[in-house]
This record gives C-alpha cells, structure tokens and sequence, in this order.
C-alpha cells in the first residue's frame, strides 16, 4: 500500500481534495494543495462516491421555543414543551455548590444528598417506596458552583400529581434525620478510603489545590474525613435555608405539559422552598504558581495533569476557545493531541483537553495516562504539541473541519428531553440568553484562524501549566518513533 | 472500544436496556438480497441520525489462545481499505460533523456514528468498504496492539473492580466463551498475529452476518436505496456454524478469593440462568427481570433497605439481569463492604443470601411487586428520549435474535407475572449451586 507511506498531511490533504470538490471551499495552504494532487492521482479511481455527491447544505438546527418567566417568590423558570413521549423532566439548579462551603467543605455536598432522606411523615425508605411506585426518578447530585434537584416522571395526571408533592416536599422541607446523616457520612468516609486508591482522583484533587490556592473552587466537593466527621444537623439546616432558596433557584421544565401546567408546577416548587434571595456570586481565582508536582503511587501507569485557569461563563471568547480546543484536543479522533500521541506512538488510550467554564474561571486542562517508564517523554511531547499550536495557530483546513464537526453535532445538544433540561438548567444558572446556543453556534462559524489563535494564546501559556503526575518512580525509556512511516524499522531515537 | 466512552461498554454488560414498543408503524425492517438486515425508525425531533452497524462476532466466539481477537479486529478495521487510507474516515467524518466509534461485546462487535442527516450516505459507503476490503496492513499491527494493551491497562488492569470481575466471569461461565474477557487476556494480546485477525475478518465481516440500524431524522425509503446502493453490491458468504453459548445449568458452588492492592472489600454473586432466548418457561426470564429489581434494582429495593440503610453492612449493592442474550446468562448481585462497620465477607455474603431466602419462604408483597413492576414500564417509556439508545437496544434485540413481537410478548406476560412466580423462580435459579462468589480483599489484609 503506498499511502500509507505517505506523510501524514497528504493524508489530511486527501480528504480536503474531495471536500473542495464537494462543498465549494477553497484551500489557500500551498503544501495541502499538492499533496493532495499526488494523492488524487494515486486514489483517483477509489474515492468515495457519496462524497463526491454531497449536495454541501448546511445541517439544519431546530431553534429550542424556550418560553421563561418567574415565580412569585422570585425562581427563574425556563420551560420546553415536548409533546412526542408521556414524559417530562424538571430540574432544580441552586447556587449551591462547594463554592458555598466557607470553612466546612463538603457542607453543600452534605446537604443536597441529604434531601431525600426524611420529609414529615415519611423516612427515607418510604420516600425511595413514594417516587419508584410512581416510576418516577428523583435525582441529585452537588458540584462546585451547583446543587442540583431533578424529577423524571410519566406525565399521566394520576403520576404526576404525587411524584411532585413529594419533591416538593424533599427539596423544600427536608428534616435531616440523625441516623441518615451518621449513615451517610459513613458512606463518605468509606468513599475517601477508596479514593486513596485512585491516582485519578488524588491527581485531580492536587491539581485544584495548585490552581485554585485559597479560592472556594480549591477544595474537592466531598469535603474530607476531618471536615465531614464535624458537619451538625444545624449546619444543614442552615445551609438549606440559605442556599436552597426560591430565588436562588432555577427551575428548568421539559415535557409533555401546557404552560399552564407548567407554570401550576413551578409555582408549586417555588412556593415549597425557603423563602430568600440569590446567593452572592463566586469571586474570581488569582492565578497560580507554575510547576510540576509528582504524587508517588504503585501503579504500572503513570497520569498526567497539565492546567492552567481557563475563562468563566461569560467571557466572551469562549467561543473561539471551543473551537480552538475542539482541534488540540477536544475528543475526536482527528486532534492534534490524540493524533501525535495515540495514533502516531501508541503512547495512550485517550489524550483529551478542555475548557471548564464556570462562575468564576474555571479549570483549562489536558488529561491522559501513559506507561509510567514513558512518562518524562510524553509529558514532554504534550507540552510540545501545545506550545506549537500557541505558536502557529490551526490551519484553515483544522478550524474548517472543527467548524462543520461543530455544525454537525450540535444538533444534539437538544436531541432528547434530557439534553434539553441540562441545556435549560446552565442556560438559568448562568444568566445566558435564551438565543445562547444559536449565537454560540454562529459566533463559531464567523471565526478566523488568526481569532482562534489570538484567543488561545490571551487565555494560555506553554510555560505557565500547573503539572500534576501520579505514578510510580521508574528509570525512563525514550519514546517510540512516530509512525508515519510503519513500513520502517523503529530507529529507537526519541523525537524530541 | 476503539475508545473511551463512559459507559457504552459496560452499559451492555451491567444495565438493563429496558424494553419499549418495538412493532410501531415508525420502525421498518427489511432484508437485502445478500441477506444483510436492516432496521429503520424514523424520529424527527432533531436533525441527527444514529447509524449503527452490528456484525454478530464478539468474545464469545473466541476460541481459547484467540481471546480479544473480535476486539482487535474492531480496531483495525480503520486501518485502510479499498477507498480509504488508514484513518482517513476519522478525517472524513470529522470535517462533516460526524462523530463515530466503535464498540466490541461478548456476541456483537458494533461501528456507529452520530450523523447529521445530509451526510448519512458517506457514513453508510465508509462502512461498506469497511466491511468488504479492509486491509488491515500488517505493518499497522504492532503499533495497534500497543494501544490495545495500554487499553487493557487502563481499564482493566488499572481498576481492582474490572479484574475483579473479570476473573470470577471466567468462572461463571465454565462450559462456554462467555466468560471470556472482551478485551483479551494480556498473554493472547502478546501473541495474536495478523493473519489470525484477516482469518476472523473473511470469517465473519459478511453483510449476512450484519444488522445495520438506522434510527433518527430520515425517511424510510431513501434510507432504503441508500443501503441497497452501498450494501447491495457484497458478496453474501458462508458463515462458520454459529451455536449459542450454552451453560452447565447447576456446576456447583463456586468461589474465588482475590487479594488485590488498592481495593475495598467487596463481593459479588453470579447466578447462572436462562436468558428470553434459552427459557423453557415464557415466565422465567420476565420473572427473574422483576426478582432483581426486588433484590437491588432501586433506592427502596430489598438489598438496598436492608443491607444498606437498616444494617449498613455495605456502602454499594446492585442486582444486575437481561434476558436479551442468544446464551445463557446470569443474575449478579455485586456489594462494597461499608469500612466503617466492617464485617468478614463470608458473614455480609450469608446476609445477602438471607434476603434471597426470605423471597423463597414467603412471595413479596404484591405492594413491593407492583413497585417493581412499575418502574420497569416507566423505565420503558422513558428510555426511547435517547435515540443512540433506541437504536442499541434495536441492536441488542437483533443479536439476540429476538423480535420485536417477542420483545412485546415479554413485556405482556412481565405485566402478568404473580408474587408466587417470583418465589418459584427465586426457588429454582438463585440456588448455591448455581453461584459463583467473588471476594475482593485488599492485599494488604492477607495471612499466610
């Protein structure tokens, strides 16, 4: 097979022959152009048809109808009608995270997995015995800047009805019983003595201290065995009546329900919780000292953390951030990242990058594990990889590709109830507009390489990452060759 | 897996795919001259479309020596054939806004994609070329294997639980493949060859072996010429003798102690029994959907309120059974031990039994039955919001060579089943000598 000693950017120049073909666009790259002509020649009588037929019209996008409007006691509510299945979701956001915390952490995390353990009247098996006889599911879950509250339920009348009063009841008027919280607290702590075992996650957590300092983001939401062993009921109670108020709530409705059923059930909700404003909103993080830090660890791979603080929600370069990030390393297969370092040496499973925009500014970060003999070399390679893309910016035919990857997908962003809820729940939390996701979707499109690449390096530096290993201590080996060439014979010289 | 993806793999090893109404005028099936089956469900909420090709290949057919083979396969199916360069779909599919993967389970072996709707016909060429020229060039195999064992490592080797399981599967399954891990044992990985691969690939990767599944914002009919176009060209070919992995109905009692670093006490119980396809009682394997929802399946569940929150022996209990299988399957009980009331395993093991007894002395209350019950249909309903998971339950059925009339028939008589057939089939299937225990003990705690 003779392409497959071909470079690898006439491959990518293979491709992008056919899609000029097909969709209009025009390749200025000089070196893409020729590649591709030899390999045009060479692949002329292969390539596929349907390609070569694609009539290039843009993938439609259905606009969400998200109707909003308060409650009387002051919850913003957003509210999708989906009439397809006999369903409907409704979700809770607080801002009521571990950045609430203060000095207890684990508090908010406490609290929020506390709610469905006792209401008057009912313990907490006869609340699991309450929503699974209706087939209704309750969730929750509390994360850095959010607590979040969700009911899945038919939306028969007869279901309906008594799956919302009982959370109306478990997310407004929770009693915290003694023996649910000795028990969950037992279940945390059994839960840190696991994660003792989990270089992930020690990696992670090491990794949020370096960043984040003395900021509330700092700490891991579970808290830890000293700072859990001490939270009162009184502290839960406190915190509910302060955090898990009507207007610190967003209540995200989708289903199959009329606005006035919808409205009638957010006023039911609202009018359950305590009554109190918004929390105040998180301050931003200083930044950070660069370094690397090394947590020992027995296992055979070693992972690699490298971060440096990214943006918050509203900065107004996100856009051209996803999109730059979508190429370094953003979870398809064709990244800069997993390209070099999964396809061309073998060196990892998975190599991903991201931005984590929150309140305050949330955690940039690339991720992976490799064999820890081989660690130095591709900590090396990734910090290669990056410093090259800060440097030259994508090529136009990267950021055209991440631009209809982007175009694509993004129609499931809101394909199923569930999507759409978690869409209505950040969109309520973060104060973005309701046309957020089609202006997103435009912005992206408008962007030019030189914009992508601008925005990449305001936000990140090659020399400023915070590094977090977690492995064991082994003498190092180099790196294998790439192989863009697999026909010869490994030469045994590590490439950079 | 060609890679990570939180949760589809395990998925169709650990959740139930819970059933929906299959035989709607919206879903199509039809079948090409060259016998490749095809299932279409149109769903216009959004502009995508799920295209999943199923080969039915996987661990299980795996001779011993060869185990991982289907898996490998998976991986080097992208490495070029007659129109495509190695990788170059991923390239091609990324510049349309097409996302894909792959996937490998013990009966299926599964390429798919997330497809905006005007660009279903590239997703649909890429597999057909895929399935009748790969070259799988030897050249790419060394490299590919790497990845394949640092996926090993990550994912199995790396995580106490996955070798956990791994180990005691083998031996739930003593009589068939089924126990086999999809991954491959390192040993095999080390010296599985090339030609080994090509043989697996001419002996199954055939559009009489294949199911290809399309469900989201299309029509019918164009999906149809589509397919035909593409598809229609191949070459039916005979396949090996498929025989469904049968299991020993009652090997014993078996148990297997692991010392394993980093690891929580923690246990789990296999109970070998049948599957919707190797039942002999239309009741049985509806009935043993229900007894695992009784045992462990939600919050106010037998396990979970007794074990968990009245005597808070254990921090995790989960009870895991599908009947959608073409071999015998198993009802799995898995538990983390509770470090902080710690009790020996073999003690938290006969408490678990315990509950399981009391449903053979006594029939669960109706109350309870209705419950579970219950949350199986809803389940139902609400499962079909996520079309990627329509479309594998599609796929799940298909493998196990069920339609959807029986999959309707099975939720009829899951409606009817009574409190005494939950105590009969407990009585007959969760026996000792059907069980396979699993202790997991951290390595540090073992005396010799």
């Amino acid at each position: 097979m003779s392409e497959r000693k071909a470079p690898r950017f006439a491959l990518l120049g293979l491709s992008a022959a056919i899609l000029v073909g097909a969709l209009g666009y025009f390749l200025t790259n000089p070196e893409q152009s020729v590649a591709s002509q030899a390999l045009d020649q060479a692949k002329s009588e292969h390539k596929l048809q349907s390609l070569a037929e694609l009539d290039g019209k843009a993938p439609s996008h259905r606009a969400l109808n998200v109707q909003t409007w308060k409650t009387a006691e002051g919850s913003k509510v957003l509210f999708v009608e989906a009439r397809q299945l006999p369903m409907f979701d409704l979700r809770l956001t607080f801002a009521a995270g571990s950045s609430q915390d203060e000095n207890t952490p684990g508090l908010a995390l406490l609290t929020n997995a506390m709610l469905n353990e006792g209401v008057a009247g009912k313990d907490v098996g006869a609340i699991a015995q309450g929503f699974e006889g209706l087939g209704a599911d309750f969730g929750n879950g509390a994360y850095r800047d959010m607590a979040v509250a969700s009911l899945r339920s038919l939306s028969d009348v007869d279901k309906r009805t008594p799956a919302l009063n009982l959370f109306a009841e478990v997310v407004g008027k929770p009693t915290f019983p003694a023996d649910s919280l000795a028990r969950i607290k037992n279940q945390l702590l059994a839960s840190f003595e696991f994660q003792k075992q989990n270089p992930g996650k020690l990696a992670s957590d090491e990794l949020f201290k370096r960043l984040y300092g003395n900021h509330p983001y700092a700490h891991a939401s579970d808290g830890n065995a000293q700072s859990i062993a001490s939270i009162t009921i009184d502290q839960l109670k406190a915190f509910h009546n302060k955090a898990y108020t009507a207007g610190n709530a967003v209540i995200a409705i989708v289903g199959d329900l009329s606005r006035a059923e919808a409205e009638a059930i957010a006023a039911q909700v609202s009018a359950a919780l305590p009554k109190g404003p918004a929390v105040a909103k998180t301050v931003q993080p200083s930044e950070p000292k660069s370094g690397e830090t090394h947590i020992e660890f027995p296992s055979k791979q070693t992972h690699l953390l490298l971060s440096q603080l990214g943006i918050d929600r509203d900065d107004p370069d996100y856009a051209a951030l996803a999109l730059g990030n979508s190429i370094l390393g953003g979870g398809g297969f064709g990244t800069r990242l997993m390209t070099e370092v999964r396809e061309k040496r073998g060196l990892t499973y998975g190599v991903y990058s991201g931005f984590s925009p929150m309140q305050a500014r949330g955690p940039f970060m690339i991720n992976l594990q490799t064999r820890a003999e081989l660690s130095e070399g591709t900590l090396k390679l990734v910090q290669d990889i990056l410093a090259d893309y800060l440097k030259n910016g994508p090529t136009q035919k990267e950021l055209d590709d991440a631009k209809r990857e982007l175009a694509g997908s993004f129609p499931l962003s809101t394909a199923s109830n569930a999507a759409i809820v978690g869409q209505l729940g950040a969109m309520g939390f973060y104060d973005l507009p309701l046309d957020y996701l089609e202006t997103f979707m435009q912005k992206s499109q408008d962007l030019t390489t030189e914009q992508v690449k601008d925005a990449m390096n305001k936000h990140l530096s090659a020399d400023k990452m915070v590094v977090v290993t977690a492995g064991p201590t082994v003498p190092q080996k180099p790196l294998p060759p790439p192989t863009d060439k697999p026909s010869e014979q490994p030469l045994g010289v590590p490439e950079h | 897996m060609k890679r990570p993806l939180a949760g589809l793999a395990l998925g169709f090893m650990l959740q139930p795919l819970m059933a929906l109404a299959s035989s709607e005028a919206t879903t199509q099936q039809f079948t090409l001259d060259n016998g490749l089956k095809v299932i279409i469900h149109e769903d216009h909420r959004a502009a995508v479309v799920h295209s999943q090709l199923w080969y039915r290949v996987g661990s299980n057919y795996e001779p011993p020596g060869q185990s991982g083979l289907s898996h490998a396969l998976e991986h080097m199916i992208f490495k070029g054939s007659s129109k495509l360069c190695a990788m170059e779909s991923d390239h091609i599919f990324q510049s349309l806004g097409i996302t894909d993967n792959a996937a490998t389970q013990s009966d299926a072996t599964i390429f798919f994609q997330t497809v905006p709707p005007h660009a279903l016909a590239v997703a649909l060429e890429v597999m057909a070329d895929q399935m009748s020229t790969a070259l799988l060039p030897a050249a790419h195999w060394e490299g590919e294997r790497e990845i394949i064992k640092n996926e090993r490592i990550e994912n199995i080797d790396n995580n106490p639980q996955q070798r956990a399981l791994e180990l005691s599967r083998s031996m739930a399954f003593p009589a068939s493949a089924s126990g086999s891990p999809v991954i491959g044992w390192m040993h095999d990985l080390e010296r599985m060859h090339i030609d080994e691969l090509k043989h697996w690939y001419q002996s199954w990767y055939a559009p009489n072996n294949a199911t290809l599944i399309i469900v989201g914002d299309v029509d019918a009919e164009q999906v149809k010429a589509l397919a035909t176009r593409y598809f229609g060209p191949i070459d039916r070919r005979d396949l090996p003798a498929i025989k469904p992995p049968l299991e020993l109905p009652a090997a014993g009692e078996r148990t297997i102690i692991q010392y394993i670093e980093h690891q929580t006490p923690g246990l789990t119980m296999m109970f070998n029994v049948p599957s919707l396809s190797t039942q002999t009682d239309l009741r049985t394997a509806p009935a043993l959907e229900l007894l695992s929802e009784l045992l462990g399946g939600g919050d106010s569940s037998a396990l979970k309120s007794r074990l968990l929150r009245t005597e808070e022996l254990l921090v995790a209990v989960d009870s895991h059974y599908s009947g959608i299988s073409r071999g015998d399957e198993v009802l799995s009980i898995s538990a983390i031990l509770n470090l902080e009331k710690l009790r020996p395993l073999t003690e938290v093991q006969e408490r678990i039994l315990a509950v399981i007894d009391s449903l053979k002395h006594t029939p669960p209350s109706t109350v309870d039955l209705e419950r579970a019950r219950t949350r199986i249909i809803a389940r139902h309903v609400f499962s079909r919001d996520d079309l990627q998971n329509l479309a594998l339950y599609f796929g799940e059925l298909d493998i196990a060579g069920l339609s959807s009339e029986q999959d309707d028939h099975r939720m009829q008589i899951l409606k009817a089943i009574t409190p005494e057939d939950i105590q009969y089939t407990a009585k007959t299937f969760l026996t000792r000598d059907r069980l396979t225990v699993s202790h997991v003990l951290p390595k540090e705690t073992r005396h010799e």
